[in-house]
């Protein structure tokens, strides 16, 4: 099992209201202490008009810590793929990955928040066929085929034959989607190992049903992810800042759902405020870097190969960041490398 | 007079590749800044067969992270697409330089607008009503917007969260007026910067010759502002001590120009170098170079000459040969005019 660290939105809030330009003065800082620690990747995280100035442009984001990193791969988790311009995005990423010589991990969700599609015009009910569309128009562009109908051809080509694509997978129509394609998925903080389970076994029954080759496929997900030697200490300072974050963020977006899948906001906060416990409970890999192996190694069983490890939360300072990625880069990483087995190799 | 390098496009030609011709831009940025120069620029263009740059916010926040002082000039092609999407392109990489964007909107040229579906009659009142919007996006304050191409927030059926009518396009650029310069390569861009009382920026498809009449409608139409205009030019510069500099680097302006005739950016005759070169490139020995200058300056009054001096093809090696020359020998000349001659001769 890997390790990337995660998640990057560049965002100024009301409880940590620092400028903007600190906080991407930090990114360029977090993503060289990133490629020292030994991580493969660093992955940024899109939402747009949000009062926090969340990040709306990865590929921009991507081209700074391009220039800022030698060998760092750079992660988007995800981009909302539905809210863009097919064609300008294909530029995007062909360029990114030209100027970051071929770094570019390519990771796309549908979004759901109905303000962003609002405010650019894109009916939200559209969102699964634009990203069809525009997954068939990224791959055309990344191989010199022409992606309009006058035969228009995308240059320059990426570096990478093909850049890997991910696909943000909540619910299982999403995972068969993403194996009928081959795409990499990756999996919802908002999944217990358990049910990363499931969801991986269906990816690969799917795929085996289709006869799709993913033989390259990764399993990932996204855990919020924090070592501390002392495990007392990592629960007693992050799981605050987890569940505020928790409650200030998704309740706006709407982000969690209950038992049966009605997504929450602000206007039930008691149902909010469970989901974001059990996210907190169970979800997370939180303490001393023993615990942090135990977990990742129990996901790791579960067939999941890929973790995009939150431990860039908001509220910490960055000496706290760099102690707690130090020691999962250096050492709860290389003790869970060879945990776990490619469901599809059993 | 200040001094701008570029615009950068990393073509892959001859022997240089795409990847190779990013690092170049790099490589040049970090030497510019060290040079006299205070700005870097790139430029886009999609659906080229060479790879001209199709991407200059992904490409120039990498030169932003290269570099800790060069303003970072994005030359974006605007409307094509949804106009908030350059919006926070802009606001983005005005953050991650800690300030330093200037953004030069640019037209789109017909293959582009073919690529897009866009019908070229359309495209004037798509380019207007995409510099109003950046302007309201980029604003301190929620807006809305109502035009013939775009409605914003669009209120669409369905969509229950945004009931105000108003959007907040976030995050906000650091700097509280991002400079937002119209790139004069048409005439209706021209028209348009004079009617906001923006700059305007003259480039490489605009003789010498013509710079007075084209400046000076822009001041006619302008004069409401009260303030006196920006000069700021783009042209092609070469510097070289050898016999001959125009035929190091000859081949490769003609080149670019052809490409500027089949965008239908330029028209004429590419091949005759000598009609091409005169009033148009600033090409010779350090000297020469300083008397071209000196004209326009003379002439024209600039603020700022932005020097493309990477031509598809040329070595790093020889870019960074004309860069030092110009730097060391012809921005001091105009970037310092008051240089005690003791200290320009070296005493």
């Amino acid at each position: 099992m890997e390790i990337g660290i995660g998640l990057w939105g560049m965002q100024s809030t009301r409880s940590a209201p620092l400028p903007h330009v600190t906080l991407y003065r930090r990114l360029a800082d977090d993503a060289q202490h990133a490629e020292e620690y030994g991580f493969p990747s660093l992955w940024l995280t899109e939402h747009r008009f949000w009062y926090d100035g969340y990040l709306p442009s990865l590929l921009t984001a991507g081209g700074f810590i391009a220039g800022a990193t030698t060998r760092l791969r750079i992660g988007t988790g995800c981009l909302l793929l539905p809210q863009h311009d097919p064609l300008r995005i294909a530029h995007g990423v062909n360029t990114l990955d030209q100027v970051s010589h071929g770094r570019l991990d390519f990771g796309v969700a549908l979004g759901y928040r109905d303000q962003e599609f609002d405010g650019l015009g894109i009916h939200r009910r559209d969102r699964a066929p634009r990203m069809d569309h525009a997954l068939r128009i990224l791959e055309r562009a990344s191989r010199g085929e022409a992606v309009t109908d006058n035969g228009a051809v995308v240059t320059p080509l990426p570096v990478q034959p093909q850049v890997p694509i991910w696909v943000a997978a909540v619910g299982e129509h999403a995972v068969r989607r993403a194996a009928r394609f081959g795409f990499s998925i990756l999996l919802s903080d908002a999944h217990d190992d358990r049910r990363a389970g499931e969801l991986v076994e269906l990816y690969h029954r799917t795929a085996e049903e289709h006869g799709t080759d993913v033989s390259n496929a990764r399993m990932g997900i996204l855990r919020y992810v924090w070592v501390d030697e002392a495990g007392d200490a990592a629960e007693s300072t992050v799981i605050p800042r987890l569940r505020s974050l928790l409650l200030e963020q998704l309740g706006g977006w709407r982000y969690l759902s209950d038992e049966d899948g009605v997504p929450l906001g602000f206007e039930t906060p008691e149902k909010l405020r469970r989901a974001a416990e059990g996210v907190i409970r169970n979800n997370a890999a939180i303490g001393s870097p023993r615990t942090g192996i135990r977990r990742l190694k129990n996901l790791a069983a579960s067939g999941v190969d890929f973790v995009v490890a939150r431990s860039h939360l908001i509220s910490q300072t960055q000496p706290e960041l760099y102690r707690a990625m130090e020691l999962l880069g250096t050492e709860v990483a290389p003790a869970v490398a060879d945990a776990g087995a490619r469901v599809g190799e059993v | 007079m200040r001094f701008g390098i570029g615009p950068f496009s990393a073509e892959a030609f001859g022997n240089v590749g795409w990847t190779e011709a990013y690092e170049v831009m790099g490589q040049a940025a970090r030497v510019a800044e060290e040079s006299g120069f205070d700005s870097v620029w790139v430029a886009e263009r999609n659906f080229t067969d060479d790879g001209y740059c199709p991407s200059a916010f992904v490409a120039a926040a990498s030169l932003a992270a290269q570099t800790e002082a060069l303003k970072i000039g994005v030359m974006p092609i605007l409307g094509l697409a949804h106009p908030l999407y350059v919006a926070e392109d802009a606001a983005v990489i005005d953050i991650l330089s800690a300030g330093r964007a200037i953004i030069m909107p640019i037209n789109a040229v017909a293959h582009e607008l073919a690529a897009h579906a866009i019908p070229e009659s359309s495209y004037d009142s798509r380019f207007s009503e995409s510099v109003s919007v950046l302007l309201d996006a980029w604003s301190a304050r929620p807006f809305s917007f109502r035009g013939e191409h775009w409605t914003i927030p669009a209120q669409l059926d369905g969509h229950v969260e945004n009931r105000s009518g108003m959007v907040t396009v976030t995050p906000k650029p650091a700097q509280i007026e991002l400079p937002l310069w119209i790139g004069g390569f048409w005439d209706y861009g021209r028209r348009l910067a004079a009617e906001l009382g923006l700059p305007m920026v003259l480039g490489a498809v605009s003789d010498n010759s013509l710079l007075g009449d084209l400046w000076g409608d822009y001041d006619r139409d302008a004069q409401a502002s009260g303030r006196r205009p920006l000069r700021v030019l783009i042209r092609d510069v070469y510097v070289s001590n050898g016999d001959d500099p125009a035929s190091e680097c000859a081949h490769m302006l003609s080149r670019q120009f052809e490409r500027y005739d089949s965008w239908g950016l330029w028209s004429g005759d590419a091949s005759d170098f000598e009609a091409l070169a005169r009033g148009r490139f600033l090409i010779g020995n350090p000297d020469a170079v300083i008397e071209q200058i000196r004209e326009i300056d003379d002439r024209c009054g600039l603020d700022k000459l932005i020097c493309r001096m990477h031509f598809p093809g040329m070595p790093l090696h020889q870019l960074l040969r004309s860069v030092r020359l110009f730097s060391s020998e012809v921005i001091p000349e105009f970037r310092m005019p008051d240089l005690p001659h003791q200290i320009r001769q070296g005493v």
